[in-house]
């Protein structure tokens, strides 16, 4: 069955809207690229002005909400310093005060923490990989609490991987282990796995498998579903590699799964041609983390023997990856890296986000793309209600509820300004545009991120190398 | 009043997708975050119903959470979407990964009622009053 995107000939096109075609989602890391956004010209509509998103073709669910409510209640329009002992006494001041504000507050500090950067552009990174050099802090991105553990594991064991073309055209077993693409990456089985036609696959040719701790709709849609018991994927999978090598497990089940479901499922894995494993946060947050993804990988070159075999993360965040990427290629590690003695060092469980949080190790938090306050353990955020925090967001968040600074951004791939580029889920770079013009006043996260590393080094008295 | 001993697993749903991009202030947002899903037998052991609150608690805190029906069989597992709340409930303990254990881990729920779910405001406020 092949699934065609919709179009929008007939559908959106009207003299009152101009159709842009694809259009990146920026919300996760499978970054599709076919979305067709009408968009309002001069005075179509009554209350709706020009330059507004009314539809959002192709867009699953999210996405979709994405780009319809850009501009809602919730968005921040000006700079705000927050005030208060439970920062509720706002006062909005110009971006210039903002910056000044924040880049004080910086400068001062002995050890910064910039978090975030995964859902933003990688021409921002390299600018907050800039302002963490002239801090002389922390930078690390949302991956520490995403795919981390399956990055220290990739340094441990290598990968062998594909792009999700390769995947879609070859694969005739794919794999979802730990994860739910129906709820964190909607569109992702019916571009590249279960609901497409690839070049060598046809209709039914296809088998595709859910590994998980518990059943969702998605388990519904596979050829089948294997209820692993939480925490034991790791024994289920070393399992799975003896067998593959030939040996025979004398058990009724292992990890709560049965073994004739076991041995069924590796008969499947024998007779295979191309197995794609989308592995998710089920086997990074669970017990056992790197291991579990160190295992996964041994599985993958253990499968090689009967087929080809690939392995790839569900990265969550749109860029998540390109943060990894421009950390990677600036400082030679991926993410948590310190810059406090002024040589990048590199130790997940100290510079992590998370750890020097609950540690109390840092004195002041810069937070772009991200929001810790709701993604971090609750003894993590504390230690943010004790120091001076620093948020740039386009909308709203539990992070900018706990701030001193808040600086409004625009959307990248649909408000900012300039060249931006972000990673897909399988290392392809995908270049993003602006499609409509940011609130006014509203700036970039890079343009931003450029004002806040000038006036830090002009606080500093540092000369910048780094001239844009 | 009776209690549950349950593992505990943290995710995302779609709904909390769509919340989390309408903005995190959001009532939708409130509400897919602010839930634990069980299965039936398991909201007939605790003697509830759907929609009443329960006391979620691990060795890292306790939250007050609304009952949903988990729409799968899902006996002994209790499912949290993401967000301020089911953080109450994680530790910082990252086994030198970065990584907190945020699926897989052992709770108790027991019965709260005639007690609320905490705003977002009023949870940072209980935070505040616990740093020393």
């Amino acid at each position: 069955m092949t699934t065609d995107p919709k179009d929008t000939a007939g559908i959106l096109a009207t003299p009152r809207a101009r159709i842009v075609k694809n259009v990146v989602c920026c919300f996760c890391g499978a970054l599709c690229d076919d979305i067709q956004v009408a968009i309002t010209l001069t005075g179509p509509l009554p209350r709706v002005p020009e330059g507004t998103i009314i539809e959002a073709l192709n867009a699953c669910r999210i996405g979709h909400t994405k780009f319809l409510k850009l501009r809602d209640e919730h968005r921040i329009l000006k700079p705000e310093l927050r005030s208060g002992s439970d920062k509720s006494e706002i006062r909005q001041v110009s971006l210039e005060v903002a910056v000044k504000e924040a880049a004080k507050i910086l400068a001062k500090a002995k050890r910064p923490l910039i978090y975030g950067l995964a859902s933003t552009s990688n021409e921002a990174n390299v600018k907050a990989l800039e302002l963490a050099e002239v801090c002389g802090g922390v930078v690390d991105n949302t991956s520490s609490v995403c795919h981390g553990p399956g990055i220290e594991a990739v340094q441990r064991a290598g990968i062998g991987t594909a792009t999700l073309g390769k995947i879609k055209n070859y694969a005739d077993i794919v794999i979802y282990w730990g994860c739910n693409p129906v709820a964190a990456h909607p569109r992702h089985t019916r571009r590249y796995s279960q609901f497409i036609e690839g070049m060598f696959r046809k209709e039914g040719e296809r088998k595709v498998y859910h590994i998980d701790v518990r059943s969702t709709r998605f388990s519904d849609e596979v050829t089948d579903f294997i209820q692993v018991n939480p925490s034991e994927d790791y024994e289920l999978m070393a399992v799975i590699r003896a067998m593959l090598r030939g040996r025979e497990i004398q058990r009724d089940s292992v990890a709560g799964v049965s073994m004739r479901q076991v041995r069924e499922f590796v008969a499947t894995l024998k007779d295979a041609e191309f197995v794609a494993i989308f592995f998710g946060l089920g086997l990074t947050q669970s017990s056992g983390k790197d291991h579990n993804i160190t295992q996964a990988i041994d599985l993958t070159a253990e499968l090689n023997h009967h087929a080809k075999a690939v392995i790839m993360p569900m990265r969550g965040h749109f860029n998540v990856n390109g943060s990894n990427h421009v950390s990677t290629w600036t400082y030679g590690f991926p993410f948590s890296v310190s810059l406090e003695t002024g040589a990048p060092y590199y130790m997940p469980g100290e510079t992590s986000a998370v750890d020097v949080l609950a540690r109390g190790g840092t004195d002041a938090v810069f937070i772009i793309a991200a929001d810790p306050a709701a993604s971090f353990p609750a003894s993590a955020v504390k230690h943010m209600l004790k120091v001076p925090v620093i948020t740039v967001d386009p909308k709203r968040s539990a992070t900018t509820e706990i701030s001193d600074v808040v600086i409004p951004s625009a959307y990248v791939g649909i408000e900012a300004e300039g060249i931006q580029t972000a990673y897909r889920m399988d290392g392809i770079p995908l270049q993003l545009r602006k499609i409509i013009d940011a609130p006014k006043g509203i700036e970039s996260d890079e343009h931003i991120l450029d004002l806040l590393v000038r006036e830090v080094c002009r606080l500093k008295g540092i000369k910048r190398y780094k001239q844009t | 009043m009776p209690s549950l001993e349950i593992i505990l697993v943290t995710g995302r749903t779609r709904r909390q997708g769509v919340g989390l991009e309408l903005g995190k202030l959001s009532e939708t947002y409130f509400e897919a975050t602010t839930q634990v899903r069980l299965d039936p037998t398991d909201i007939e052991k605790l003697g509830v119903e759907a929609g009443d609150t329960v006391d979620v608690k691990t060795e890292h805190g306790n939250v007050i959470l609304k009952v949903v029906v988990a729409p799968r069989p899902s006996v002994g597992i209790a499912f949290i979407p993401y967000g301020p709340w089911a953080n109450l409930l994680i530790g910082s303990e990252t086994d030198s990964t970065g990584m907190p254990t945020m699926k897989g881990l052992k709770a108790t729920i027991s019965p709260a009622p005639g007690k609320q779910v905490l705003t977002l405001q009023e949870l940072f406020a209980e935070l505040r009053a616990t740093i020393s």
